[in-house]
């Protein structure tokens, strides 16, 4: 069963006790106690809905929400569905890092612990779709931002340094319009893909968003940078450099799947070989 | 009375356990560190990340002539249909957590001593647990405390919970 939030509205509040949890369809939501922000494909509230225990924060709409309510009932009506097996996926996560919680105090990167035991226990079948899965998922949440670039037009100066300098210009104003830095970002791009000068734009791009504190802005300009920049050894510098806030954003998939130099390459095959973002179709 | 590292959950497929009789004991490694974790009694479900990652991430030791039974994904979501099935995993999968929660700031001997509680209250045929086995994982000296304020007990092969 959907439900649907307002801004502003509490989907679940702290100290309650909930018989269902919900899943992120769509939208954002905040949490109360460490501000996180959670969007589509995540869930919210299963802890409390397995263990009966009262919630530990509550979860606030931060836009227009569209939730999948799941309670006892409605997992016997999606056992077949995606829903169900990301579910169950999201309770072995619980799981497991409650157990190194508890023994260890520490929460890990499951992603390394798999690929550590899958090593370990000689499953490379179980690496290579683990690797497979992560740029996947990556390629999708790409695609869906390139596309939203793909949608506009606008003219850009046929100086590379005037352009360069029109791009920074961008985020110097005193009302920062987002929708047009991806456009011009998106134009940008598509008439400069050979300029050495444009890793070192987007880049700035980067840095400017983590400075005007945009999740958004600062998911499409790491995933730019990432694709964009050759140099390998200056992602990987910058990606070390804010990595700290990356995670603190809960942004840490790209950031830290980029960061190892291996995974980095792997995606660039992949990409290369599906043909995304083909430079001059761009 | 031997433990017996299982090898054979999820080796081609997604699979979770259902221990039939006997013990399985969990173990979890951490950089150099390994500690003893939760242990699964007769009806318990075990190997969630086994059914979730296809690999353990966590160690599982079957106690002795233990025996339990492997569900694949397939068939643990077909069984889920059954409102009794569904029941009783959502309660065992409950208590897991409420278990493993309840080990959190806990000293390695005051885990043991809850286990060996569990065991105690839960377990039918094995009483405690391998003395050799446990003591890979706490030092002696940490045993010595709860032998000698007798909140266990020994013989020559087990540690016991002592009820008194």
């Amino acid at each position: 069963m959907k439900d649907f939030f307002n801004p502003g509205e509490i989907l679940l509040k702290e100290n309650e006790i909930y018989n269902f949890c919900y899943y992120i369809i769509s939208g954002k939501v905040n949490t109360s106690l460490k501000n996180r922000e959670l969007s589509s494909g995540e869930f919210i509230g299963v802890m409390s809905f397995i263990t009966g225990k009262p919630l530990l924060e509550s979860y606030i709409a931060n836009t227009k929400v569209e939730v999948l309510k799941i309670d006892k009932n409605s997992i016997s009506k999606i056992l077949e569905e995606k829903e169900f097996s990301l579910f169950i996926e999201h309770v072995g996560k619980l799981y497991i890092n409650l157990f190194f919680k508890s023994l260890f105090g520490v929460t890990p990167n499951i992603y390394e612990l798999l690929i550590s035991k899958a090593m370990v226990t000689n499953r490379k079948d179980l690496i290579e779709d683990m690797q497979l899965d992560e740029t996947d998922v990556l390629l999708a949440e790409l695609d869906q931002i390139l596309n939203a670039g793909e949608i506009f037009e606008s003219e850009l100066p046929e100086d590379p340094e005037i352009a360069t300098e029109s791009f920074k210009s961008l985020f110097n104003k005193e009302n920062i319009d987002l929708a047009g830095i991806i456009v011009f970002t998106t134009n940008y791009i598509r008439k400069n893909a050979d300029n050495s000068q444009l890793c070192e734009d987007l880049i700035y791009g980067f840095e400017k968003s983590i400075e005007i504190e945009d999740r958004a802005l600062v998911k499409y300009f790491l995933y730019l940078s990432c694709i964009y920049c050759n140099d390998s050894k200056r992602i990987k510098e910058v990606l070390e450099e804010y990595l700290e806030i990356l995670r603190f954003w809960g942004i840490p998939a790209w950031g830290e799947m980029m960061i190892r130099i291996e995974n980095y390459d792997s995606f660039l095959n992949i990409f290369n070989k599906k043909n995304v973002g083909d430079k001059n179709e761009m | 009375m031997k433990c017996e590292l299982i090898t054979n959950l999820s080796k081609d497929i997604k699979e979770i356990a259902y221990i039939q009789t006997g013990l399985v004991i969990s173990t979890l490694k951490y950089e150099e560190k390994e500690k003893l974790g939760q242990v699964f009694c007769e009806g318990d479900y075990f190997g969630l990340d086994s059914l979730v990652f296809g690999i353990n991430l966590i160690d599982y030791y079957a106690v002795g002539k233990t025996r339990f039974k492997k569900e694949s994904y397939q068939l643990f979501t077909e069984l889920l249909k059954d409102k009794d099935y569904y029941d009783k995993f959502f309660l065992n999968l409950k208590i897991t957590f409420l278990e493993i929660a309840s080990f959190m700031k806990k000293r390695e001997e005051e885990i043991l001593l809850l286990n060996l509680r569990k065991i105690y209250n839960r377990s039918p045929q094995i009483k405690g647990l391998p003395k050799d086995f446990i003591l890979n994982y706490i030092s002696i000296d940490k045993i010595n405390s709860l032998l000698e304020s007798n909140v266990i007990v020994e013989d020559e092969e087990f540690f016991y919970y002592n009820p008194k």
